[in-house]
């Protein structure tokens, strides 16, 4: 009778037990999975933060299914990780304060109990369990916290992973952040950071492309009006057009590129060269022109070095422009003599050339895509060929789908040096000198807005480097700036395209 | 919430000294710390080894109402007392009893005595004993008085004489050392059960002691008192024995007294720097034995964690012999006990954490 009483106890002990081992069990699930998935929201938003400032690429879905995964496999073994009574029981009288009085209890119960002591344990346990509320024994309030925190961590990655994922339409403090943290982040995305958002408009165009866009828009609205004959005609022109601006732009950056070199291995030359090497002539110019008012203050043998580099300079560029070469002559015979007036002079006339040199350089990646545009207009396809190829973006003329060109050196399906060379001749390419006076005036041409070298242009600069067959090897080197290497991305040819596909 | 559960299910074997114990033990807690006012815990350790069945070793400055407490606690209990102060001219013959040659010398040529010899017990012969300064008497007294406290039996010449039952020891020893003392080796140390310390006691317990707050007063304390005689405390002290304590509590028992052996490998810093030898295995009967009587006085039928961790310094600390590094550092073993309390969790650590645990226990010592 006293051994069924016993029993009974024990039943009812463990009966009262159970939904709270349920309820436990259920909580350390919650808890376990709730603490994965903060984890996992972590290493998303981490990875979405270095993704946003430009220091990695954005997350890709293997990490999300790696993370899913992980998520995944702790939820199974939460579920297979079912508490015992008597860890229950354990939890309970942690949480309660009961002194172990459950743990012993379910212990004398599991082994039957022994003695009367242990009945009266058991006893006293069963009625103490009886009175138990299971939200007081096993409270939910950690699992709470941790849903909040990894809710909040959720909000918090989407946010950071769609920021990443928002490209040029990230906040300016985030852009700001990006410079802050240095060039790791300028080489990811250094285009998508220096222009300005939005879409562009006719004004955004270098201003002595704008002729040539006017030209083409009133030749697409009147075509129906105009014979085919003077429709080709007017497109060649315009071809002709683009060419020879890319044959003098081209010219007029090797030559300034050459003078770069040249400074570069003078140590009161390297601002100027660094200036002319980033296509910032304008800055380059005043840095001469500064060097020529501190001439005073250079060493004899510092004068002696930067005399002996523009002589060097003035052997290269002379081919190129010899009205350049002749100031850079000037400057070196000047800086290898003792009067500082006339060095003054003589650099500050040699700044003045640079800068017009530099306003003669058209922004390549305009060029080109004007080209391309011309090209899908059904202009003369063979002129337009032989100006990319000048610019080092020439199509194969095939158009199949030819081999792609190497790094840099254009858009796919072309090849490099894919330029005819009769048209290369023809059209004014490197190697044939061009005076300076056929380049616009240091004050601007009439009607056309002066360039401004700070404006970025709204075109991305592309690769000028390797395609034609005199530039690399006769220069020493690739010809082109840091910041002109970047794909135009192709929202922006959109943009140019859209000048001439509307009504098509 | 005991009382509830008791009515819910009536044991019907267990006798009234049983299911009144917390209530019983309870009062006369009441009673002593009337008596000795602004000592709780010595008052609790004395309970704790009178139903443990151990014997008591108080250590404190005089003055503090030791006697007090015991003829106290005899009186509640119904208990015979005695008192024993402890001189260095003081023999085992004076403690234990002597035989006494008995009638007038018969006549022959033997030249004997008619009525023979007679035991005569010494005052070691009572329910409570009060050993006043024990360390003042020669080694040879008090082994004979730690006899016979382990054995519970007085031998004279070849008869055992069984002692009383309740039989219950507080030994007092005088904290500062100098001539005439004799310190108590290790193993008669270990056969008391806690060694207690009194500490003199602050401005509110002087007040009260000085108002003669001291007098108990509640009559059902009292009354409640009446049922723990002599048998009724043996009944008692049956049962205390008997509480249940949970596997994983006497594992953490067991962890305790190997942390404190130097040469274990989860033993704390402090243990291996300056103890010399650890607990014994009598340590971890007298621990588990002190956490039940903890425990019933708590109004518990079970062992809990803290249970042990209350009477875990008054069992080990004169258990543990520390160096002389120790001696010359000024530690003592409280110290030691609370490194040893600080360092085992109650939790035994899972396989990860315990070799983690260990690795980084590793490093920090080389570090060090």
């Amino acid at each position: 009778m006293q051994a069924r009483r016993d029993r009974t106890q024990a039943a009812e002990l463990v009966a009262l037990l159970a939904p709270l081992q349920r309820r436990l069990w259920w909580r350390h699930s919650l808890r376990l999975v709730l603490r994965t998935l903060t984890v996992g929201l972590g290493v998303l938003f981490v990875a979405g933060a270095l993704a946003t400032l430009g220091l990695a690429p954005p997350p890709d879905t293997r990490l999300l299914l790696v993370v899913g995964g992980v998520i995944l496999g702790v939820l199974a073994l939460a579920i297979a990780r079912r508490p015992s009574l008597l860890a229950t029981a354990r939890a309970v009288d942690r949480t309660v304060g009961l002194a172990d009085r459950l743990g012993t209890a379910v212990e004398l119960a599991t082994r039957g109990p022994a003695g009367a002591l242990a009945v009266v344990q058991i006893a006293d346990a069963t009625a103490v369990a009886r009175r138990l509320r299971p939200a007081d024994a096993v409270p939910l309030a950690g699992a709470r916290h941790d849903a909040l925190l990894t809710l909040g961590l959720a909000l918090l990655t989407a946010g950071t992973l769609l920021l990443a994922g928002l490209g040029d339409g990230r906040p300016s403090l985030l852009v700001a952040l990006r410079h802050l943290l240095g060039g790791d982040a300028d080489h990811v995305s250094a285009a998508q950071a220096t222009v300005p958002p939005g879409p562009t408009d006719r004004a955004q165009l270098d201003s002595r492309l704008a002729p040539l866009l006017e030209q083409l828009e009133s030749l697409r609205a009147n075509e129906a009006t105009l014979s085919p004959e003077e429709v080709a005609a007017r497109r060649a022109a315009a071809a002709q057009q683009l060419a020879d601006l890319a044959a003098t732009s081209r010219t007029l950056q090797e030559a300034l590129a050459e003078l770069a070199r040249a400074l570069q291995g003078a140590a009161a030359g390297r601002e100027v060269a660094e200036n002319l090497l980033q296509g910032d002539y304008q800055r380059a110019a005043e840095a001469l022109k500064a060097l020529g008012r501190d001439s005073d203050q250079l060493s004899q043998a510092g004068r002696r070095q930067l005399a002996e580099a523009l002589r060097q300079a003035q052997a290269g560029v002379r081919p190129l422009s010899p009205e350049l070469a002749e100031r850079v002559q000037r400057a070196a015979q000047a800086l290898g003599g003792r009067d500082y007036r006339r060095t003054e002079r003589a650099l500050d006339e040699l700044a003045d050339a640079v800068a017009q040199a530099g306003r003669g350089v058209v922004p390549q990646g305009d060029l080109g895509l004007l080209g391309e545009a011309l090209a899908e207009q059904g202009a003369d396809l063979e002129a337009v060929l032989a100006a990319l190829g000048a610019l080092g973006l020439g199509s194969n003329p095939a158009g199949d789908g030819g081999p792609p060109g190497p790094a840099g050196a254009g858009p796919p399906g072309t090849l490099p040096g894919a330029a005819d060379p009769a048209a290369v001749a023809r059209l004014g390419a490197p190697g044939a000198p061009l005076p300076l006076e056929s380049l616009p005036s240091l004050d601007g041409l009439p009607g056309l807005d002066a360039p401004d070298p700070d404006r970025p242009s709204v075109l991305a600069p592309v690769s000028i480097g390797t395609t034609t067959s005199t530039a690399p090897a006769a220069v020493g080197g690739p010809l082109s700036a840091p910041g002109e290497t970047a794909p135009v991305p192709t929202e922006r040819r959109e943009v140019v395209r859209g000048y001439f596909g509307a009504g098509r | 919430m005991l009382t509830d559960s008791r009515r819910a299910y009536p044991p019907p074997s267990l006798p009234d000294a049983v299911v009144d114990a917390p209530a019983q033990a309870a009062a006369l807690e009441r009673t002593l710390r009337a008596t000795l006012v602004g000592q709780p815990a010595a008052v609790r350790g004395v309970l704790v080894a009178l139903l443990a069945n151990g014997h008591v070793l108080l250590q404190g400055p005089p003055g503090l109402g030791k006697t007090l407490l015991v003829r106290t606690l005899a009186e509640r209990l119904a208990l015979r007392f005695r008192r024993i102060a402890f001189t260095p001219d003081l023999m085992p013959s004076d403690i234990l009893g002597t035989q006494v040659l008995l009638g007038a010398p018969q006549a022959g040529k033997s030249g004997g005595l008619a009525g023979g010899f007679e035991f005569v017990p010494g005052p070691v012969f009572a329910n409570l004993v009060l050993a006043d300064e024990i360390n003042r008497a020669t080694p040879r007294t008090q082994a004979a008085l730690l006899e016979a406290m382990q054995e519970r039996t007085v031998t004279i010449g070849g008869r055992a004489y069984p002692l009383p039952t309740p039989f219950f020891v507080l030994a007092t020893a005088s904290a500062t050392e100098g001539e005439g003392l004799y310190a108590l080796p290790e193993a008669q140390l270990d056969r008391f059960l806690l060694q207690l310390r009194l500490w003199l006691p602050d401005a509110d317990a002087l007040r009260a002691i000085a108002a003669g707050a001291a007098a108990p007063t509640d009559s059902s304390d009292a009354g409640l008192a009446l049922h723990l005689d002599g048998p009724g405390l043996v009944a008692l002290q049956h049962h205390v024995a008997n509480v249940p304590i949970a596997s994983y509590i006497r594992d953490y028992a067991v962890r305790l007294v190997l942390a404190t052996r130097p040469e274990q490998a989860g033993a704390p810093d402090l243990v291996r720097r300056y103890v010399r030898y650890g607990a014994s295995p009598r340590a971890l009967q007298a621990l588990e034995a002190a956490a039940r009587a903890h425990a019933v006085l708590e109004g518990r039928y079970n062992v809990a964690f803290t249970d042990v961790r209350r009477v875990a310094p008054a069992v080990l600390r004169h258990r543990l012999r520390l160096n002389v590094e120790a001696d010359v550092r000024g530690l003592d073993a409280e110290a030691v006990v609370a490194a040893v309390l600080a360092a085992v969790p109650e939790e035994r650590c899972r396989w990860l954490g315990r070799h983690a645990a260990r690795g980084l226990r590793r490093v920090l010592r080389r570090s060090a």
